[in-house]
């Protein structure tokens, strides 16, 4: 009943501070923009995504009829998908290429990144909500809550109130549920915007499911700002001190632990530069099949191998296309060391990953952002699941040309043979199969664990101020 | 006066935990910057140096196989292992050229945009390919950008600034030694601007020499009129914080209140200005996409190979002398088609990309008109301008790789097309790109 009475009364005195009155609408308006340019600028993106991969897939078919392999060379596109929740947090789909060109013996990387096109000041601040979470909702919190007890010791209340027979429990759980309805008031109507706005009531179940987990990771960083704010608050002697402390606090996670975190990431694991690590594959390929040239060591051990196992002398005697079958062995070995060499770089990743891992210990922001982004489909997981979907289409895409050359290209047709236009046609389609269920990779349930132990840490804070208080 | 202000101040100031903090925060991360900086730069020196020697490796190997050849020493079976072939000088597998944007003096202040963009690429006889050195990064660690002497001086120092100034007024008053103050035969408004001017010196102070002193250890060349610039841009910026910390802490003598009234406005300058004005400029003029332009540059490259013949054909006819007639290597038709067809491709994907950059540079256009609401944007587009890593800069390398194979094709084609090939002498003069600082 007394908490309750604190709470009514701070929530009193919070609806009659005009400053933090106009600051809270303020972050609501910003959070309405950014919801609706956002949502905008995710339905264009997503409208030209699938224009320009139904363009590709028309170019594909209508190549005319050519040799399956210089169709391999012509190549073909795979587009990255726009996950719906890039409204909300766009996590690193600035940073990673929109096309990816696939081609007969190699592996590319995508290509033509937002950021590339964007102006450099984008890199100062993004309207997002997850930017607005991350820098502007924790500085709101603090500056609502910073003085909810000291200035109680202040203005002399405290004592008074202690005298009534208010402990210093009470007070603190008041205080702290106050502060909650205000984050709970702001953050709500965001909720159901965002809600409606999105399409996601009409969503399939797990986009909805997703924002909801986002949602609950967002308010356990409030949860942690909100204890810390009052725990500091209870601390401290003069609101002055509690504000400079918190404000520190809030300069050291948002802004200069994740820089921080990032720069020992890359300098600590270094990734190879793309002429070196071309170089390594390129002198990797030399130790085996290649389609191009069939007088290697390697390519004629093949061809003599061939020749032995179906008992014949020369590749015309055998009974399919032997270069068809060359040019699908050697595909399949660029494909063994592509693989080898990504899947070092992917190494790299995951221990710059673990970097990142100890720098949320440091920082909550940065372990709200790292998990707020896998669920909205936005990290470097849903990348890779794209860039993995799009490579093993690719290599079907290949079996299925390189095997109509070993298929066809035989008899009178050996020279000189090219597919029908029709046959392109028939070839398989790049189709994006979203995840059907939210997995999260060890690596993610690290950066989880670390933003509920700091929740737990924070609560822990706010008990230990409200015992010492007790104590004192 | 000011001698007894000074000395009061410099002994509040030495007792201070906040100021502490900073006269130890300020040149770590001062430090820690530049030195980030000067290895991003060495790196980048190390590879051109590396790209440099492959290059003249191959083209010493070429002369040297070709003098063999002429000496009667070698032999070579097929024809796109003869050295002295244009194409194989010029097209295939080591050869071309690095067009390479080499790192300003004074990068190490800013990253800017040099970890999106590439600052070298391969130009051959058909391609140009610049190399993006950041495709296999991992892109998590672009989130947070990098720790740079840019982020120190426009982020962090107006919050030492903010630190300083904050309560100078409003301290006195909460202590009540304001009245006393009032009460001394000099003006309040003297000791005060003495304060401030005490305190933005100090911390300009630290600064500098800060900067002086490890700019001499890290080697990076600040003794020069660009390094002049720098000096004015620090002094410039930290007056116009301390300039806002004098006014807001006029009006409130509450100095939790002129806390957050400083940091708001640091909050509305560095975070919400920058971010609205990109979002107006993203929404008034939004990016064409990427990935129907790559599409669009398909089709062309699909239209000019399906009329490949009749184009070719129709170059021979306005060419007469630039084309071989009668009996030739069978290598010499295919590639005379693939090149002239590869002309009609460049041209015309070449205006769909001039057509895509007069859509990306009016959005720029207007987030740099309105960057004037925002002095952290300015400072940190003139600091990334002097480090040479600005947007404008970085993405010459296209316009300056494309003036190199016009040079290149200029050289070689004739040849080819004549099939003069090159003996052992000639290979050493063949062109290299001029030196881009």
């Amino acid at each position: 009943m007394i908490t309750f009475r604190i709470l009514k009364n701070e929530l009193l005195r919070l609806a009659r501070d005009r400053v933090l009155m106009v600051l809270s609408v303020l972050v609501l308006i910003l959070l309405t923009v950014s919801v609706l340019t956002g949502h905008q600028f995710v339905k264009q993106l997503s409208v030209a995504q699938t224009e320009a991969e139904h363009i590709a897939r028309l170019q594909w078919e209508q190549q005319g009829a050519k040799n399956p392999h210089s169709a391999a060379h012509y190549g073909t596109f795979a587009f990255k998908p726009v996950s719906l929740l890039m409204v909300f947090e766009p996590g690193i789909t600035r940073y990673t290429g929109v096309s990816l060109f696939l081609e007969g013996h190699r592996q590319n990387a995508a290509s033509f990144s937002l950021a590339e096109d964007q102006e450099a000041s984008l890199r100062f601040a993004e309207l997002k909500p997850a930017f607005i979470f991350t820098y502007l909702f924790p500085l709101l919190i603090i500056f609502a809550g910073f003085r909810m007890i000291s200035s109680e010791k202040e203005s002399g209340m405290y004592r008074f109130l202690i005298a009534q027979g208010v402990t210093r429990k009470q007070m603190l759980a008041g205080k702290a549920l106050a502060l909650w309805l205000l984050v709970l008031a702001l953050f709500l109507p965001f909720f159901v915007l965002g809600l409606l706005v999105a399409g996601l009531v009409a969503a399939p179940s797990i986009e909805l499911l997703r924002y909801i987990l986002i949602s609950v990771v967002w308010l356990v960083y409030f949860g942690i700002i909100v204890n810390l704010t009052i725990g500091t608050s209870a601390l401290v002697k003069h609101s002055n001190m509690a504000m400079v402390g918190l404000l520190a606090f809030w300069i050291t996670i948002a802004l200069v632990v994740p820089k921080v975190t990032s720069n020992i990431a890359a300098n600590r694991y270094p990734v190879p530069s793309t002429t070196e690590f071309y170089q390594a594959v390129r002198d990797d390929l030399l130790e085996g099949v290649d389609g191009h040239n069939p007088f290697s060591e390697h390519s004629v051990a093949f061809r003599d191998s061939v020749l032995a196992a179906y008992g014949v002398e020369i590749v015309d005697d055998l009974p399919f296309n032997f270069r068809g079958m060359m040019l699908q062995e050697a595909e399949e070995f660029e494909k063994r060391i592509y693989d080898l060499h990504l899947s070092r770089i992917e190494e790299i990743h995951a221990r710059q990953m673990g970097a990142f891992s100890v720098g949320t210990l440091f920082s909550p922001a940065l372990a709200m952002r790292l998990s707020a982004m896998h669920f909205a489909g936005t990290d470097r997981h849903a990348f890779n699941r794209f860039t993995a979907q799009a490579e093993s289409y690719r290599i079907d895409l290949m079996r299925v040309l390189n095997n109509d050359l070993r298929d066809n290209a035989v008899g009178d047709q050996a020279v000189g043979y090219v597919a029908h236009e029709r046959f392109f046609s028939e070839n398989p389609m790049f189709v994006y199969q979203r995840a059907q269920k939210i997995q999260i990779p060890s690596e993610v349930r690290r950066f989880i664990l670390v933003l509920s132990g700091w929740l737990l840490l924070s609560a822990g804070y706010m008990g230990f101020a409200s015992a010492k208080e007790e104590a004192a | 006066m000011i001698r007894h202000v000074f000395r009061f101040e410099w002994l509040h100031l030495m007792r201070s935990r906040a100021f502490q903090l900073i006269a130890f925060v300020l040149p770590v991360t001062m430090f820690v910057s530049l030195y980030l900086g000067q290895q991003r730069v060495s790196t980048q020196l190390d590879t051109i140096t590396e790209l440099a020697a492959s290059e003249r490796a191959f083209y010493l190997e070429q002369a040297e196989r070709q003098r063999l050849i002429e000496q009667g020493e070698l032999e070579v079976s097929a024809w796109f292992q003869d050295p002295g072939n244009p194409l194989v000088l010029a097209q295939f597998n080591d050869a071309g050229r690095f067009v390479i944007l080499h790192p300003r003096p004074l990068a190490a202040l800013a990253v800017g945009q040099s970890d999106i963009f590439p600052y070298y690429g391969k130009v051959t006889l058909t391609n140009r390919v610049a190399m993006r050195d950041n495709a296999l990064k991992n892109p998590v660690t672009y989130l947070s950008g990098s720790l740079d002497f840019a982020f120190v001086l426009i982020w962090l120092i107006p919050l030492f600034v903010i630190a300083l100034g904050y309560d100078v007024r409003s301290r006195e008053k909460e202590s009540g030694t304001y009245v006393m103050l009032e009460s001394q035969p000099v003006s309040v408004t003297r000791i005060m601007a003495c304060k401030f001017a005490f305190r933005y010196s100090l911390l300009l102070l630290m600064a500098l020499s800060s900067l002086a002193l490890f700019s001499v250890i890290l080697q990076i060349p600040l003794a020069s009129h660009n390094g002049l610039i720098v000096v004015l841009y620090i002094t410039g910026y930290m007056a116009f914080w301390f300039l806002l910390s004098v006014v807001v802490t006029m009006f409130s003598n509450r100095s939790a209140m002129n806390a957050i009234s400083l940091v708001g406005l640091w909050v509305l300058f560095i975070l919400i200005i920058p971010a609205l004005i990109t979002l107006y400029a993203g929404y008034k003029h939004p990016l064409p996409s990427r990935s129907l332009w790559v599409t669009e540059l398909r089709a062309i490259e699909q239209e000019v190979n399906a009329r490949r013949g009749e184009l070719f054909d129709a170059w021979k006819g306005d060419h007469p002398e630039e084309y071989v007639a009668g009996e030739t290597p069978g290598f010499y038709q295919t590639w005379m088609q693939r090149l002239v067809s590869n002309t009609y491709i460049h041209s015309q994907t070449r205006d769909a990309d001039e057509r895509f950059q007069v859509a990306v540079q009016r959005q720029h256009q207007a987030i740099h008109s309105l960057r004037l609401l925002s002095p952290p944007m300015i400072l940190s587009h003139r600091l990334q301008v002097l480090a040479g890593t600005d947007r404008d800069r970085l993405g010459k390398l296209d316009e300056k790789m494309y003036d190199f194979q016009r040079e290149w094709q200029d050289f070689f084609l004739p040849r080819f097309q004549q099939l003069n090939f090159f003996t052992s002498e000639e290979i050493q003069f063949i062109p290299v790109p001029e030196r881009i600082r």
